[in-house]
């Protein structure tokens, strides 16, 4: 048994080149969790629901990474307050055991499950730094200890709640990892090692981009003329060229926002294209301060400019 | 099953991947193996498998260029070449080992039946690859060299590495010892106790002597400009290691290019401190100063010698050290022609050019071996 292929382009909501989905299928015959890197907006976490999509797998169990969290956050929790305040009462058998207060969280469950499925961890840069490498043994062999539970519990667990300290996963198809960083901060060596890497890079192509919007308007907007989009297009690859070096250049979200607002103002194929490097609610493109700043100097039509 | 053409090609590829110390196992090679015959890179032609390549053994752009750059340089097998190595393959275990081979795990060898391990090893000879020079591909140029200097075969690192690891310069600076008997007499003296007992005939009290302390002092001073950009990881190594040597008094202060009016205490020289006062606290302490001296960018600049020779008699002065050090991380081919030439042929200070070995000379020095 295993996956089936992915293509990038036969789900409803997201499209991709071919090599895009050239990494994912490696990554998935290889059993490697992908890594995707990219600016903010291109689609990295839909990626994940994509793949599940194509490969008729349910919704990815999706966890999304906290600064201050830790690996074994990820794996599986012990409540040890709970069982502090239930040990006070003399009565309480339960509180003797520590397995009645250990539950499995989204990644361990995965793990223990085995059921085929996509796992997203998405930001793992915002962690901590160890973070990464404390997962590399969860990601590579698909097992992992329980630490808080004693070894002579092990058995009673097993019985009670159907795992034991070592959790592993069955012997089958194994979930597909994607795992998606900001580049905020460098990840560990090993980890990066471990994973297969992809770039999403910003489609500059504009059949792939209509494509895009297209999917992404569909199913809230109905009816938006296709040249409208087209001119829209044209035109946020000027500004897009013209805004390298910015904190935060527009990206595929910025653009479909854009395309939305158009439509709903009532704007014109015309005047999108009238406004050359400045069309209407051009504003919206950008994030920062300082961008707008910078842009509305790189922009200023030439006869005001001294 | 016998190793087709492309898990060559591959194979070449990643003994060159791992002779220029790109971080590979042999994991990765396994699974590009494993890649090809679940059907990836499997389409004619060279274009698949550079694909391929770079979506498993790339994780940076400098890798990326790297196997463009050695699929580039492969030439396009021959016809008779290709017959040469079905050849020898088909003939299996009777070549013998051309050369040794990256050591592999047993457990490769069985994975490919034995036959076809060996036998890679020895048609490498024939897929011989070259390497064009980074120029063409877009790599980085050599920095200048000094004139008449012959450019020594240099490989490029680029990830900042540091030198040393603070263990080891911790255990350097317990070397810097000068142990005396100093303070207040607190540990008990066997010898002097006997030597009392029979001179006086009766114990009165036992004698006591001051404890050993290690009088060594060190000042360090360390050069933060932009040329040493590549050694700031030694130097917070430097600085971390320091807590951990048991020296009566050491410091780390930083300038930038010269040591001015006063020194930072902070490599982002921050809180600076007037250069008279840490040398007054130091007086009789040796002193340490790490600096390229011009070296790393091959500049020769004489006011920059007349400035460094009057900081050093100004230091002699002021500290009356009883060692000098000047640390300079360039290598001493690449000092000729520059201004860390000129300052070590005109002061009597000891010059030692950075590396792992030499810096057990160094602490010698500072404890106070001859510098000849």
């Amino acid at each position: 048994m295993s996956y089936r292929q992915f293509n990038g382009t036969d789900c409803d909501f997201y499209v991709t080149s071919k090599e895009v989905a050239e990494t994912v299928n490696l990554a998935i015959a290889l059993q490697r969790p992908i890594l995707v890197e990219g600016e903010a907006g291109c689609g990295k976490t839909m990626l994940a629901s994509a793949i599940a999509a194509e490969l008729g797998l349910e919704t990815p169990v999706s966890v999304t990474v906290k600064s201050t969290q830790q690996a074994r956050d990820l794996l599986y929790r012990f409540d040890a307050l709970r069982r502090l305040q239930e040990i006070q009462d003399p009565n309480n058998k339960r509180a003797r055991f520590v397995y009645p207060y250990i539950t499995l969280q989204p990644l361990g469950k995965v793990i223990h499950e085995g059921k085929p499925c996509v796992m997203l961890i998405d930001e793992i840069d915002k962690a901590d730094i160890d973070f990464p490498n404390d997962l590399l043994e969860a990601l590579d062999r698909f097992a992992f200890d329980i630490d808080d539970l004693p070894v002579q519990e092990s058995a009673r667990s097993l019985a009670a709640k159907g795992f034991g300290r070592r959790v592993t996963s069955p012997a089958g198809l194994r979930p597909i990892v994607v795992i998606t960083s900001n580049r905020e901060k460098q990840l560990p060596e090993p980890f990066l090692r471990r994973c297969l890497y992809l770039e999403l890079n910003f489609p500059l192509e504009p059949e792939l981009l209509a494509k895009i919007v297209k999917k992404n308007l569909d199913a809230s907007v109905r009816q938006i003329s296709n040249k409208l989009i087209d001119e829209a297009i044209k035109s946020f690859l000027e500004i897009r060229a013209n805004s390298k070096g910015l904190q935060k250049p527009p990206a595929t979200s910025e653009l479909i926002d854009w395309v939305k607002v158009l439509h709903w103002e009532g704007g014109t194929p015309a005047k999108v294209r009238g406004g050359k490097l400045q069309p209407p609610y051009w504003r919206i493109l950008f994030k920062t301060m300082q961008d707008l700043e910078a842009y509305t100097q790189r922009s200023q039509p030439p006869a005001e400019q001294d | 099953m016998t190793p087709q053409p492309p898990e060559l090609v591959l194979y070449g590829v990643f003994r060159a991947l791992l002779a220029r110390r790109v971080p590979l196992g042999v994991v990765d090679y396994l699974d590009a193996v494993r890649a090809l015959r679940a059907g990836f890179g499997s389409s004619p032609g060279r274009e698949p498998l550079r694909r391929l390549a770079r979506m498993l053994w790339a994780r940076t752009d400098d890798e990326r260029r790297l196997i463009d750059a050695l699929f580039a340089a492969i030439p396009p097998p021959t016809t008779e070449e290709i017959a040469k190595a079905e050849s020898v393959l088909s003939q299996g275990g009777q070549q013998p080992v051309a050369e040794t081979a990256q050591p592999m795990p047993p457990g490769t060898a069985s994975d490919r039946t034995g036959a076809g391990g060996t036998s890679m090893a020895a048609t490498e000879p024939q897929a011989a690859i070259e390497f064009r020079p980074a120029a063409e591909t877009g790599g980085l140029p050599l920095p200048r060299l000094a004139l008449g200097a012959e450019s020594a075969p240099e490989t490029y690192v680029m990830q900042p590495q540091t030198v040393v690891t603070a263990r080891t310069l911790a255990a350097l600076w317990r070397r810097l010892r000068a142990f005396t008997r100093t303070g207040a007499k607190t540990e008990f003296d066997p010898e002097a106790t006997l030597t009392e007992r029979c001179r006086q005939g009766v114990l009165v009290r036992p004698v006591f002597r001051a404890c050993r302390r290690n009088q060594a002092r060190l000042l360090i001073l360390a050069d933060v400009s932009t040329s040493m950009a590549p050694w700031r990881p030694f130097l917070d190594t430097l600085a971390r290691s320091l807590p951990l040597s048991r020296l009566q008094a050491v410091e780390i202060h930083y300038f930038a290019n010269l040591p001015r009016r006063s020194l930072f205490a902070t490599a982002e020289l921050t809180e600076p401190e007037p250069f008279e006062k840490t040398c007054r606290r130091f007086s009789g302490a040796s002193l340490l100063i790490i600096g390229d001296g011009g070296a790393a960018r091959g500049y020769l600049s004489r006011r920059r010698v007349h400035e460094t020779d009057d900081f050093l008699a100004q230091a002699r002065q002021a500290m009356a050290p009883s060692a000098i050090v000047w640390l300079n991380p360039m290598p001493r081919e690449r000092w000729a022609g520059t201004t860390a030439e000129m300052i070590a042929r005109g002061n009597d200070a000891a010059f030692v050019a950075l590396h792992r070995t030499t810096l057990f000379r160094v602490v010698d020095i500072l404890r106070g071996a001859r510098t000849a």
